[in-house]
């Protein structure tokens, strides 16, 4: 019973690690971003972003600060291009109607995206 | 009787320069990297002097007045400080900044050289416009533009743009555009209530040194949501027939954290404000705002921030709040414990507005500001709101104080070792916005004294823009 308690957490730890890191490519860590974003789970989109970035905003500020923008509702890779450790992807993102933003209507924008790999895998990269 | 006499002549000459030197300014010199106390460090006002020991401490025994004392220890930057002693114990504590200048000055391979900055350091702005309005988007970017070889400023012949690449579209993220015309503004979305676009081309400034964009409406959301109060922007510099002749990344520093839940009702804070408000002063704010009537407080309340008059006879905006809540400060043990107690309406616990060298040498909000009772007292007594505001020269001496009658973010260079360089540089353009000035907790705030000096110091670098003929030293004689 103990050994597969062990065996389950084991299994958990490896679940959460590679949650937003190490592996993939970056079109896996894009689909992690935007796809937790899409899930409203801000904490796992928090993982998403490189250190720099993490070492200045918080887990519970960024999880509070991002409920109070606009609700991603659907995204799409339009290109992707992998030089070395860095990435760069330009994506189609769509957000929901917002009532609070006077948005009647979803509304579609194209972002850029930077990516980088470092010893946590790859990472969406804000500056 | 004789030894008795010069016993006492004795020992008046000893007592005398005591009696006189009543005061004692004391206090701890740190490294301001590391936080470690200094030893070996010489205090002094040019005539007394003391040493630091073992942890950093000194004490030093002064008459009455006001003295210019210096802190000098091998391997760091000399510092001073102005100081006011009277009888009794005066705390200085100091911050030394390690000696630099041994890299390779990237721009000794460039042919220009771009300083740009933010004017204030953090500018506020809110995450829902659908209750009142504070303050809206709004953000001023400066630059200056120098040929190296003369140094000297281009302000003609040559566009300078702006652009933020990560915020191209404020109206994902806030409501500001659905209520502007209420608020006063008609504007267009994703325009500032000056007509400053969110990417554009800057304008000359006043002074004719430089080129602006007053009221470029940032967010502290990139366009696919991410919350970033230190997003940067591009400033490109090209010459008249388009070609590119240099870039610089610069931070538009704004940030929504003003923590009114930390007092306010969590579940809608807005609408609390606007029932006590409306409790204490007898307005309809609640009842107009369920109606979809929206106000700013600048309708009532005299605003210099946005150069509206108010009513007749109503506090100005930045007296009202401050007056109102200056003893209200500890209703909650969030408030309580909110530190500097600033940050409970000013950005912020997380935002860290003030976080530039001051910051870095152990210096508060109230150190230049006082706390809120000061803020109130002063406005009280007169003071402008944001256009009377604190004063280097409070503190520094007059070699590296504003212009006189001049705020710092519109003072300039006046005591060059070079006269060509006077009234031509502004003070922010080396030294940065206020509140962020280099160097910077922040490391996107040091891009631009990377790219061009190598480090992120200050400009201190007469090679940034001079290709011969200037050796080191400082730039204020």
């Amino acid at each position: 019973m103990v050994r597969l308690r062990t065996i389950f957490a084991a299994a958990g730890a490896a679940v959460l690690l590679a949650a937003c890191s190490r592996g993939g490519e970056p079109r896996a860590a894009l689909d992690r971003f935007f796809g937790s974003q899409i899930r409203k789970d801000y904490a796992a989109t928090y993982d998403c972003y490189d250190g720099a970035y993490r070492a200045k905003v918080s887990r519970d500020e960024y999880v509070r600060h991002r409920a109070e923008a606009s609700t991603l509702e659907s995204y799409q890779v339009l290109s992707l291009e992998q030089r070395g450790d860095q990435a760069h992807a330009a994506v189609v993102l769509v957000f929901a109607a917002s009532p609070k933003v006077g948005r009647l209507a979803p509304a579609s924008t194209t972002v850029q995206e930077d990516l980088v790999r470092g010893p946590e895998g790859w990472r969406v990269r804000v500056w | 009787m004789n030894r008795w006499k010069s016993g006492w002549i004795a020992l008046l000459l000893c007592a005398a320069p005591a009696a006189a030197r009543a005061g004692t300014i004391s206090g701890v010199v740190k490294d301001i990297n590391s936080g470690g106390g200094l030893s070996g460090v010489t205090i002094s006002d040019g005539t007394h002097s003391t040493t630091t020991g073992s942890t950093g401490s000194y004490a030093l025994a002064e008459a009455a007045g006001t003295y210019t004392l210096t802190a000098t220890r091998v391997s760091y930057l000399k510092t001073s400080l102005v100081v006011t002693v009277g009888s009794g114990t005066v705390t200085t504590n100091w911050a030394l900044t390690p000696s630099y200048g041994t890299q390779v000055i990237p721009a000794a391979s460039m042919q220009y050289v771009i300083f740009a900055w933010n004017d204030l350091g953090m500018h506020c702005d809110q995450d829902d416009y659908s209750y009142f309005m504070v303050l809206p988007p709004y953000n001023t970017m400066h630059a200056q533009v120098f040929h190296r070889g003369d140094g000297q400023p281009i302000t003609s012949g040559i566009t300078v743009s702006y652009s933020f690449p990560k915020k191209t579209n404020s109206t994902l993220h806030t409501n500001f555009w659905s209520y502007a015309a209420q608020y006063g503004f008609n504007v267009a979305p994703n325009v500032g209530i000056t007509g400053t676009p969110l990417a554009g081309n800057m304008k000359l400034d006043a002074n004719g040194l430089g080129f602006v964009a007053v009221g470029i409406p940032l967010t502290p959301y990139d366009d696919d949501g991410t919350w970033d109060p230190y997003g940067t922007g591009t400033i490109t510099v090209k010459s008249s027939t388009g070609q590119v002749l240099q870039t610089a990344t610069v931070v538009g520093p704004v940030s929504t954290e003003m923590m009114c839940v930390n007092c306010h009702s969590a579940s809608n804070p807005q609408l609390d404000i606007l029932q006590r408000h409306d409790q204490h002063q007898g307005t309809t704010l609640a009842s107009d705002q369920s109606k979809g009537i929206v106000h700013a407080c600048s309708e009532c309340h005299p605003d210099n921030a946005l150069g509206r008059a108010g009513k007749p006879g109503v506090e100005s905006l930045s007296l009202a709040m401050h007056n109102f809540h200056k003893d209200k400060m500890a209703s909650t043990s969030t408030a309580l414990n909110t530190t500097p107690d600033c940050y409970n309406c000013h950005p912020g616990p997380k935002t860290q507005c003030m976080r530039g060298i001051m910051e870095r040498a152990g210096k508060t909000c109230h150190d230049c500001h006082g706390d809120i009772y000061g803020v109130t007292n002063s406005l009280l007594a007169g003071r402008r709101d944001w256009l009377d505001e604190p004063k280097c020269g409070s503190c520094h001496d007059a070699k590296h104080a504003e212009n006189s009658g001049t705020l710092y973010r519109n003072s300039v260079l006046k005591n060059a070792p070079d006269g060509d360089m006077n009234n031509r540089i502004y003070c922010e353009g080396c030294h940065n916005g206020t509140h962020g000035e280099f160097t910077t907790q922040v490391a996107a705030d040091q891009s631009i004294p990377k790219k061009f000096q190598g480090d992120g110091y200050w400009i201190w670098s007469c090679t940034v823009c001079h290709s011969s003929g200037y050796g080191s030293g400082s730039m204020h004689h």
